[in-house]
């Protein structure tokens, strides 16, 4: 579905990704890990179009994207939540998840919201007259993720969606993300919480200064010993 | 009653809230525009030539003058869509100065009756004479600036209330994410200029027929400066926002004589508070948010 190949990218004088090959199937979860500023983020900006590539290649869904603006990356099914930047603080949350159908041309306002995203995110019933900025942090992450599912589509690429949240809510996010995959649904996510996100994802890759160091599945990643001391700090038990 | 002098300063309000909601428009997509005077003047001198000296229809020339100043808005748009925040602010002052100081230099007379009628640099525009010579009285012309007004507040209101007011809310809180839903930040950035040029335009040109003289210095930094507080005092949350910092500032500070000498002291000192105790102004998102949910319960009981 996805495929990144030879992929740099350099901020100013700064290489901040350094030939970087990755594929996403469908209907998988990819997780990409590494220290802070091995370059995760620099990945899905890369994808996203928010920070084009200074060369490599791009294809979704077998079509060319570097280079696209990020709208019209949008339009083509690659759907990002970005890191810290959940809700649209004065509008409603009805506003907030009406803005993910843009890309669909169906952002107006008295449009009805799909009964699945309803029955999936329980919480939204309640609150779609409250601003974005009443919301809790776990709230607002949760409505950040149901307005990048609102427009289905194709790669859901997921930055760092559980930073600053309760413990109890990273359990329910990721139950979620489990979810998702039951329903097919593929996801690309940079995650903090390496422990569980190698444990649901069907395949990981590990970046250290902006270079792959080490891929493989959750699984084998999880067991391997090296990357478990040198780059996830903890003792696989 | 209404006298004259009440007469002036309520029509004031009027054209001075269109160049407040023009900063309003800019405000609200999350740029702080130092410029709006330009368009304010574009319009003024364009739609003045077109009613003195070219012989227009009134609302011809309002349209002309405001349609122009709201390509120039664009185009200014267009051309630093890239920057932002102080780089964007700068880049608004800077053309707005070269608006003015263009028109110092902009001579552009016919002879008309034995006299030489149009604009000419530094003395200024005079004869600008429509309401004269169409026996408009002061109290007429100040319902037409309110009819204008209306309309236009009618108009912001409906873009405020559709997806393209949405879309400017989300463009100015947070850019990033209104792109990653797939909003095409250029083309709504432009649109915005444009719409705010083109409000703008509607008060200068009202503004040149009202006075029926004008020169490049009224259109100079200090008019940017105000329309931009006026939003920022009555409040970012509704259009009428500005037109409450109108209100405030015309209304009651210019016009009570007491604090005449004061004013510019009084006001600097009320945007000092607002923006220390209500940084979003008086009619912010939360509070027109809160009245609207206030509203709703009543009218469902």
């Amino acid at each position: 579905m996805l495929e990144v190949s030879q992929l740099n990218v350099q901020y100013g004088e700064v290489r901040v990704l350094e030939n970087l090959n990755l594929t996403v199937d469908k209907g998988n979860i990819v997780a990409i890990t590494g220290t802070n500023g091995s370059g995760k983020t620099s990945v899905l900006n890369a994808i996203a179009g928010i920070h084009p590539p200074s060369s490599g290649s791009i294809i979704f869904s077998n079509e060319k994207i570097h280079g696209l603006p990020t709208h019209q990356i949008v339009g083509k099914g690659l759907v990002l939540v970005p890191e810290g930047r959940q809700l649209f603080p004065t509008l409603t949350v009805q506003e907030n998840l009406m803005a993910g159908l843009h890309s669909k041309g169906g952002l107006l306002l008295k449009n009805k919201l799909p009964q699945d995203l309803l029955k999936r995110f329980p919480i939204i019933k309640n609150r779609l007259n409250t601003s974005g900025a009443s919301l809790s942090g776990g709230q607002a992450q949760l409505i950040a993720l149901a307005r990048g599912l609102i427009s289905k589509p194709k790669l859901l690429l997921l930055d760092e969606p559980t930073l600053g949240l309760a413990p109890i809510a990273v359990k329910e996010f990721f139950d979620l993300i489990l979810k998702l995959r039951e329903e097919g649904q593929t996801i690309l996510m940079v995650e903090q919480n390496l422990k569980q996100t190698l444990e649901i994802a069907d395949y990981g890759y590990v970046l250290e200064s902006g270079k792959l160091v080490m891929q493989g599945s959750g699984n084998a990643l999880l067991k391997n010993s090296g990357l478990v001391e040198n780059y996830l700090g903890f003792k696989n038990t | 009653m209404l006298n004259d002098y009440l007469l002036t300063v309520i029509s004031n309000i009027g054209m001075i809230s269109m160049i407040a909601i023009s900063a309003y428009l800019i405000l609200i997509t999350g740029e702080i525009s130092f410029g709006q005077q330009a368009y304010f003047g574009i319009s003024a001198y364009a739609g003045s030539i077109a009613t003195t000296l070219w012989g227009w229809p009134f609302w011809m020339a309002l349209i002309f003058g405001s349609f122009l100043a709201g390509v120039a808005g664009g185009l200014i748009s267009a051309l630093t869509v890239r920057i932002n925040g102080i780089y964007y602010s700068i880049a608004t002052l800077a053309f707005a100065e070269m608006v003015r100081l263009s028109l110092l230099k902009f001579s552009y007379q016919f002879e008309i009756d034995g006299e030489w009628i149009g604009p000419n640099g530094s003395e200024g525009f005079g004869e600008i004479r429509w309401i004269f010579e169409n026996d408009i009285s002061i109290l007429e012309y100040t319902l037409l600036i309110y009819l204008v007004l209306f309309l236009l507040i009618a108009f912001i209101y409906l873009i405020e209330h559709s997806k393209l007011g949405m879309i400017f809310r989300m463009l100015g809180q947070d850019p990033l994410l209104a792109s990653v839903q797939g909003v095409k930040i250029i083309r709504y950035k432009v649109l915005a200029a444009s719409l705010a040029g083109f409000a703008a335009g509607l008060g200068g040109m009202l503004y040149a027929h009202s006075f029926t003289y004008i020169e490049p210095q009224i259109f100079n930094v200090m008019l940017g400066v105000h329309s931009l507080a006026y939003g920022l005092i009555g409040g970012l949350g509704t259009v009428l926002g500005p037109i409450i910092g109108v209100v405030l500032d015309i209304g009651f500070l210019e016009s009570i004589r007491g604090i005449q000498g004061y004013r510019m002291i009084v006001f600097g000192g009320l945007m000092a508070v607002m923006l220390i105790f209500m940084p979003r102004g008086i009619l912010d998102e939360k509070r027109v948010h809160r009245f609207k949910k206030f509203w709703e319960g009543k009218t469902h009981v």
